[in-house]
């Protein structure tokens, strides 16, 4: 998982299939990452991911509550088609925003420095 | 139901890793169908949430069991059994497929609305048998394929 910094907008890019086998290190890594105090947001940019199942969809709506819980916020960008149906049957699409670019999801949270 | 056409069988141990091996070989059998790429997309998650559900309920995520594939297809239908040895579930618990697994649960809810049918077989103790069945949609390219 990749992960870039926007203000205090934390971007992570998940890569490839999510699923039983990957879904744990990603659990890990991002709640490794969100131990940082200084990040209030979170984007998902999921371009990347080829396939999701609800282990994967379990590990996001999982941070989506802690966050929640943590007055912080959670967007999802860049979801294909495959994906989003996955995510939308799952209720995400109610939960939080999804947008086409994980910068137009950054824009609209309103900082624009990008920060590698 | 018209004839079985062809039949495979894949059996592997109740590893994470092999989540992804059993939806890739299911969803090159149902190629042999003129399934779209979004129904091929549909089994693949399906057989996923089967496999995951096999090895986190039937096995409690320990390597030590099988996990059985076995999948029928007609002209116009295709049929996935995958079936496990392990600790099996209450009519209760299928029901509810309760659990603390983030999205646990979800896994029947998607099995149900990606196929066109979902059996669970299943007693306490003697494994878990879940059938999925997908059928072709384009009867029309179902009948052609027959003739």
């Amino acid at each position: 998982m990749e992960k870039r910094r926007a203000g205090n907008i934390l971007i992570c890019y998940f890569n490839g299939e999510i699923d039983l086998a990957t879904a744990p290190q990603l659990r890990a890594e991002l709640e490794e990452a969100l131990g940082d105090p200084d990040i209030t947001d979170l984007v998902l940019d999921v371009s990347r991911v080829s396939f999701i199942d609800s282990s994967g969809l379990g590990v996001i709506l999982g941070r989506y509550q802690q966050l929640q819980q943590q007055q912080r916020s959670l967007a999802i960008a860049g979801a294909q088609p495959g994906v989003r149906r996955i995510l939308q049957m799952g209720g995400l699409e109610r939960l939080v925003p999804f947008y086409k670019t994980s910068r137009e999801a950054v824009e609209e949270m309103g900082v624009t420095a990008w920060i590698r | 139901m018209d004839k079985i056409a062809n039949s495979m069988r894949l059996e592997f141990p109740s590893l994470a890793d092999n989540v992804g091996l059993a939806r890739v070989v299911v969803a090159s059998f149902a190629a042999q169908l003129d399934f779209t790429l979004e129904e091929l997309e549909e089994i693949k998650v399906a057989v996923s949430e089967a496999v995951t559900n096999a090895i986190v309920h039937g096995y409690q995520q320990k390597p030590v069991g099988l996990i059985t594939i076995t999948a029928n297809r007609s002209d116009t239908w295709l049929e996935i059994v995958v079936s496990d040895n392990g600790k099996g579930m209450t009519q209760a618990e299928q029901i509810l497929s309760a659990g603390g697994r983030e999205g646990q649960g979800l896994g029947f809810i998607f099995m149900q609305s990606l196929m066109d049918e979902v059996r669970v077989d299943s007693a306490s103790g003697q494994g878990t048998a879940v059938t999925l069945v997908k059928r072709l949609k384009n009867m029309a390219q179902a009948v052609a394929l027959q003739s």
